[in-house]
């Protein structure tokens, strides 16, 4: 886990990935330096409470792998909490 | 009268009286004059009182001597040893003839008392079996030498004696007599350095011979190396048959090493060696099957007229040997990137072209065994298709090469099967044999191997089909559960799609990583897909928030505040839970240096806040 864990941490954030992203979406706006990295993070955040979720949902259904429906009945959750 | 007598004692026996204040060396006749005097003798010999009441009897006054002494003796254990270290401390060393003159008289007397006390303590004392028998000896060599010995020499006998437990005793015994008197307190040293040595001899054998063995292996290893190195110098030259089997012979002997060794100096040599004939594979063997229809069709006319029955038991083995599956990927493997060469030599029809076959098979050889077991147990489909369309080549041009090949077939598969080492050994034997046979049993062999072809051509076709199709999807979606699978997948895919669609998938991927390192548990792949959909929904709804954001603030950038406020919003950021703590927690050091603003010298802030 200490491997997975640098692996993880290690990755850079996919600056140039997440800027393309938001100008599809969203031409008209201008973003700062530093903002990509924050929507990053932001990113990471939303990952680790829905894996959480995700993982929680698992167990209340006694499986040991993470299948679709986890994920869903979790994302429907979490999207909610991260609207805003 | 006493202090005559005294000084009588002290004359004979001066170390004696010298050292011990209660030991005046009492002579019978002030023993028995103390014992007459009574309270005086007290303070000189305190213990001994009660023993020279008993003694009083006595007329004898060597008797009373000896008891007196024996007094001593029995009061304060190992007297005698002190006494006697006494004595050898004061002798000084010198000849045993001066010595004896000296203190004959004394270590007489000493020796006498002392044989008394022996016997009294032999009586006395539960002695062990080891003392008796030890003071048995001693009592025998004691009257021995109390004629020829010096007094050193009994006394130090006696010491051994009187300590129960005494290693020393037979050593010094032994060593003793020989030994000259002069230095015999350094034989006692020298008995106990004896005694040391001869254990580290044997100790010292042992990692001797383990060091000898280490260096043994470390010259196996670099034997090794060397014949490698020779062996790939000879691969670039043309006479190849001496060399090769010399080389050949040589590595039988370095292949005795396990494959651990073996396999780094070769990748140390051929770095690219491993790598290329994977990315390379699919278009040379396709380019291989083409070749192999348009020339051995016009050649196998002409080779099937000739058959001799010998060399079938080399095609049988080759053909019906499981192993040559094996085989055959581990040859081709190497022998691909040749392949295309190999057609340039084909046209050309020359002694060149058979040249460099024969160099051809020999070079793959020494890098073949190291790399054939790590080859064979990965690539199962491609180099066995390789190999049959290799082998018709060989057939068509070279006798020779095939023969070799066809023998080192053998000897491979059997070696692959068998083991790492043997392999080796066995594959240089059977080469050896190889290359002595003639040509004709080749010709058999070709024609047998060409017929063989087309079943394989056929068969290496349905592979290359179906691996592609295997292979794309898992390029897809790349997940942690299925992390070896993932390995092989962007190996075997060529130069696909790449531009459109990477770096996209690359950073889904990596968010579908970090989800799963997140969740800590096996992630499936149809949930990844679920998770890519949630990740797009997700960026949607930030960047519609983020813009309403910047328009409430009459802005058309988006700015950090704006950011801080959708965290805020969404929960992340609290009142305990600011910010920049969440950016040290799950950023890098060197985002958290660019986000956060941190003081610089020169009454600046960076970044600007």
């Amino acid at each position: 886990m200490a491997a997975a864990a640098a692996r993880v941490l290690k990755r850079k954030a996919p600056r140039g990935f997440l800027k393309r992203l938001i100008k599809r979406q969203k031409p008209q706006l201008h973003f700062r330096s530093g903002l990509d990295l924050l929507v990053h993070l932001n990113c990471l955040l939303f990952l680790h409470r829905l894996a959480e979720e995700t993982r929680m949902q698992a167990f209340q259904n006694k499986s040991k792998i993470i299948k679709e429906k986890h994920i869903c009945s979790a994302a429907k959750v979490i999207l909610k909490k991260s609207r805003g | 009268m006493r202090s005559e007598e005294a000084k009588a004692s002290i004359s004979q026996v001066p170390s004696y009286t010298v050292r011990k204040p209660l030991a005046p060396a009492v002579p019978a006749a002030s023993l028995q004059v103390q014992i007459e005097g009574g309270s005086a003798s007290v303070g000189s010999c305190g213990g001994a009182q009660k023993k020279a009441i008993w003694v009083l009897g006595d007329p004898r006054p060597s008797l009373a001597f000896l008891v007196n002494k024996m007094a001593f003796l029995y009061e304060n254990e190992g007297t005698t040893r002190t006494l006697l270290h006494q004595v050898l401390e004061m002798h000084p060393l010198s000849s045993p003839i001066s010595t004896n003159n000296r203190s004959r008289s004394c270590t007489e007397s000493l020796f006498a008392s002392s044989d008394t006390t022996l016997r009294k303590r032999k009586k006395t004392a539960p002695v062990q079996p080891k003392d008796t028998g030890g003071t048995d000896q001693h009592f025998v060599e004691h009257y021995d030498l109390l004629e020829k010995g010096t007094p050193r020499i009994l006394l130090k006998k006696i010491l051994q004696t009187a300590s129960e437990d005494s290693v020393l005793v037979p050593v010094l015994m032994n060593s003793q007599e020989p030994v000259p008197v002069e230095l015999q307190e350094e034989s006692k040293w020298n008995s106990l350095e004896l005694q040391l040595p001869e254990p580290e001899p044997s100790a010292s054998l042992a990692p001797e011979l383990l060091i000898h063995s280490r260096r043994k292996r470390c010259l196996r290893v670099s034997e090794f190396e060397q014949e490698v190195d020779q062996g790939l110098a000879v691969s670039s030259d043309l006479t190849g048959e001496k060399r090769a089997s010399a080389n050949k012979s040589s590595m039988s002997r370095s292949f005795n090493l396990t494959l651990a060794t073996v396999i780094p100096p070769e990748s140390v040599e051929r770095p690219g060696l491993a790598r290329r004939p994977q990315i390379r594979k699919k278009v040379d063997m396709e380019a291989f099957e083409h070749g192999l229809k348009d020339i051995p069709l016009t050649l196998l006319s002409d080779r099937c007229s000739n058959h001799s029955t010998t060399p079938v038991d080399g095609a049988r083995s080759f053909q019906s040997s499981p192993y040559s599956l094996r085989f055959r990927k581990s040859l081709t493997k190497d022998q691909q990137p040749r392949a295309t060469t190999y057609q340039a030599n084909q046209r050309k029809k020359g002694i060149g072209p058979r040249r460099a076959i024969k160099s051809w098979p020999k070079s793959p050889l020494q890098n073949q065994p190291p790399s054939a077991n790590s080859m064979s147990i990965r690539r199962q489909a491609r180099p066995w298709t390789g190999r049959p369309s290799q082998n018709s080549y060989l057939s068509a041009y070279s006798v020779l090469a095939t023969s070799n090949i066809s023998r080192e077939a053998v000897a491979k598969s059997d070696v692959v099967y068998q083991g790492e080492e043997e392999e080796e050994r066995l594959m240089v034997d059977q080469a050896e044999e190889s290359e002595e046979d003639t040509e004709t049993p080749q010709r058999a062999v070709v024609s047998e191997l060409s017929m063989k072809t087309p079943e394989f051509l056929q068969a290496k076709r349905h592979r290359s089909f179906s691996q592609p199709a295997s292979l794309a999807p898992p390029n897809i979606v790349l997940l942690p559960s299925k992390l070896t699978q993932a390995k092989c997948a962007p190996k075997r895919c060529a130069t696909g799609p790449r531009q459109p669609r990477d770096p996209d998938k690359a950073s889904l991927d990596h968010y579908c990583k970090v989800f799963s390192y997140y969740a800590k548990m096996p992630v499936e792949k149809s949930a990844s897909k679920t998770l890519v959909k949630c990740l797009d929904q997700y960026f949607r709804t930030l960047c519609d928030d983020l813009e309403t954001f910047a328009h409430h603030a009459g802005r058309k950038t988006v700015l950090l505040d704006d950011l801080e406020l959708l965290m805020r919003r969404q929960g992340l950021v609290t009142d305990e839970v600011s910010l920049y703590v969440l950016v040290e927690r799950h950023l890098p050091l060197e985002y958290r240096r660019l986000l956060i603003p941190c003081a610089a010298s020169g009454n600046s802030v960076f970044p600007a806040g």
